[in-house]
């Protein structure tokens, strides 16, 4: 699909017309294009239509059907692999690690430098890591990065770089992925084209790490072909 | 998730029957939606954007996906007994409705009858384009401009609201 095409598209898109054909089209050219900011804006338009539904009191069964349902039923987080929200930022995660590495000094000034070069500073944590337990995973696809993969706790630091806005009704989700099975890690948003998030993940179950976008609030299994990827 | 649905289940449910014309559909999307948020609650961000915006989409899919499993259903007609409920009168909101259903059914009444319709055949009928287009029996590409057009006079109509 070209800029032309999208465009003509682009109505109908925003507003749920598509059929899923063209939907994902759709989709793959605004995850690789950035001509077309005005989408956005089309997107939160078509959403604000559901406020000119009238409001309705529904049945009082169905609250308390509903928290029937959700005293019966489990969350997600207690049958598949958690996300968790980032509490610290990434330069955070890193300024930690270096200070149990004794390596804390004139982190603060270097910060930028060594998000940056993640991959070279690796080596050198690494040499003075004894465990070698500290990974760099390269992200490679329309959108790039890198994943710190800290094997003692399990869990990786992702850092993508050039990450468009999606509209609200899509996610870009995470995948550990086994063989070709995928598990969902969770789902990220950019902040200023970039995504920082931290997430449980053993090397002993995944042997890749994906990100596609999908719908909200993200899908049991991806089905879209992934827009970053990275092998360990 | 009892505050969330008490917060917003007004406005959920009245989507909700809007789109499907009865009852007991418009109660299962509701409980299905409310029940799928409470399960990712741990995966969403709801950073990215108002938490009422966010459950008005998950349970505007949802019903769209009631609308479409309806194989060949004839275009519904909006019930003339729906109780509605005056939005001034919405005390439950500790969310932001700057933008209300007022001002957007005011900026849907000045578009053109033939863009409001495809809107509305869009939006709350769950139509594809192509089938827009065939029930009404126009181009393609005349529903696809139409739906722009109306968007972009959306947009316009409600540009001093906070969407």
């Amino acid at each position: 699909m070209n800029c032309e095409e999208f465009e003509e598209l682009s109505g109908a898109y925003a507003i749920g017309a598509l059929p899923d054909d063209e939907r994902l089209d759709a989709d793959g050219h605004l995850a690789s294009c950035e001509k077309h900011p005005e989408v956005a804006e089309l997107f939160a338009v078509a959403n604000s239509l559901a406020l000119a539904a009238p409001e309705m009191e529904p049945p009082v069964r169905l609250k308390a059907r509903l928290m029937e349902a959700i005293a019966e039923s489990e969350p997600v987080q207690q049958r598949s692999a958690p996300i968790r929200t980032p509490r610290r930022s990434l330069g955070e995660i890193i300024s930690g690690w270096f200070r149990n590495a004794r390596l804390g000094y004139g982190l603060a000034a270097a910060m930028t430098v060594l998000v940056v070069g993640l991959l070279a500073w690796n080596v050198s944590l690494q040499s003075e890591d004894d465990s070698g337990s500290t990974f760099v995973i390269q992200m490679t696809g329309q959108i790039g990065g890198e994943v710190v993969y800290e094997a003692d706790q399990k869990v990786v630091f992702m850092k993508l770089q050039g990450v468009d806005q999606l509209p609200p009704d899509k996610v870009y989700e995470v995948w550990g992925l086994d063989d070709g099975r995928a598990t969902a890690l969770g789902v990220v948003a950019p902040t200023n084209g970039e995504v920082k998030a931290a997430m449980e993940f053993d090397a002993d179950t995944y042997d890749a790490i994906a990100v596609t976008i999908e719908q909200a609030p993200g899908v049991d299994q991806p089905t879209t072909d992934p827009i970053s990827f990275g092998e360990l | 998730m009892e505050a969330l649905y008490d917060l917003l289940s007004r406005r959920a449910f009245g989507l909700a029957y809007r789109m499907l014309g009865e009852t007991q559909s418009a109660e299962d999307v509701v409980q299905d939606s409310f029940l799928s948020i409470w399960r990712a609650a741990d995966r969403i961000d709801l950073s990215r954007g108002r938490l009422q915006s966010y459950v008005l989409t998950v349970v505007h899919r949802r019903a769209i996906d009631v609308l479409r499993s309806r194989k060949g259903s004839a275009t519904k007609e909006l019930p003339e007994d729906m109780p509605l409920v005056d939005e001034r009168a919405d005390v439950a909101g500790t969310v932001a409705r700057e933008l209300d259903g007022e001002a957007v059914r005011g900026a849907l009444d000045v578009l053109p009858e033939e863009q409001r319709r495809v809107v509305d055949m869009a939006y709350f009928q769950g139509l594809t384009h192509v089938e827009i287009a065939d029930g009404l029996g126009v181009p393609l590409g005349t529903v696809k401009s139409r739906l722009r057009l109306a968007l972009d006079k959306l947009r316009v109509s409600l540009s001093g609201y906070s969407l």
